[in-house]
């Protein structure tokens, strides 16, 4: 039988952030309001290749579909190429669609999580004096 | 004041095909989605602003008067040169700039990766729930068709 690999994302919180760390975020963020504590892949970067081909195929069979319509010969050359083309881009962008309604869903709530934690964090080292008020508010 | 001409990098006899023409230029160009500059986000925010009070013909109209004196008043100050009407303006004008803003603000922050994330997040947490809503509809439309 065949067997379906795919990967699940989870997000682990880092373990304590040590003073050092503590105090030159600070300064970061107080020299760079826009400072990113810690940078990771976004959606659309994480699956940017499976994103290409289910643009890339739709258009494809978007453009047969519209040849189609327009009642383009049978029997021409390039109608046979758009029937081809719009043919293999569909099965395309239909296996990645699979690929990423396997995949997506653990890996957005990843970035969520992820990225609630990190802005959790910030707004935590800004409106701390000290190393340890800062750990009393975050953790 | 900023000047919106100048932002959208256009005549200021621009008609209003101009201006929408150019405004969708520099927002393309600008969007925090496609521009990973760190003044981006700013920059489509004073575009957007520009934009919106330049194609509203009366908004415009007010807009150039205030611009213009402003411009007067920083070559020959002059002492209580604002009277009530114009104070009027300003004032109108400067709640029509807050609006903007805010509206701006909230198109600035939707970009198509975040429309993604937010659409994948609510799969994962409510997958199982939409599944059962497709086979009761998928049974629904079974049954009515026997």
């Amino acid at each position: 039988m065949a067997t379906i690999h795919y990967t699940k994302t989870f997000f682990q919180s880092p373990s304590h952030i040590s003073e050092d760390t503590y105090y030159s975020i600070k300064q970061e963020l107080a020299k760079n309001p826009n400072f990113i504590i810690a940078e990771g892949e976004t959606f659309s970067e994480h699956f940017s290749g499976l994103l290409t081909i289910i643009k890339i195929g739709l258009g494809a069979s978007l453009l047969f579909v519209i040849a189609e319509s327009l009642g383009m010969s049978e029997r021409s050359v390039l109608f046979n190429l758009l029937a081809f083309c719009g043919g293999i881009g569909f099965l395309a962008a239909l296996v990645c669609g699979f690929n990423l309604m396997l995949e997506g869903p653990s890996f957005a709530t990843y970035v969520k999580e992820r990225d609630e934690y990190f802005s959790r964090m910030r707004y935590a080292i800004i409106n701390s004096n000290t190393y340890n008020e800062f750990v009393k508010m975050f953790y | 004041m900023l000047d919106y001409y100048k932002l959208l990098n256009i005549r200021r006899t621009a008609n209003s095909e101009e201006v929408k023409k150019a405004y969708r230029l520099a927002a393309l160009f600008w969007h925090p989605d496609k521009n990973k500059s760190p003044q981006a986000h700013q920059k489509f925010i004073d575009i957007s602003e520009a934009y919106n009070i330049l194609i509203d013909p009366h908004r415009r109209v007010v807009y150039d008067e205030l611009f213009q004196s402003e411009m007067e008043i920083n070559l020959t100050p002059k002492p209580n040169a604002s009277h009530h009407s114009q104070k009027h303006k300003q004032s109108t004008y400067e709640e029509w700039v807050r609006e903007e803003r805010s509206k701006a603000e909230k198109i600035s922050i939707i970009s198509s990766d975040k429309i993604l994330t937010e659409g994948f997040h609510f799969i994962d947490q409510y997958g199982l729930f939409l599944l059962l809503i497709a086979m009761f509809i998928f049974m629904i439309i079974v049954f009515s068709n026997k």
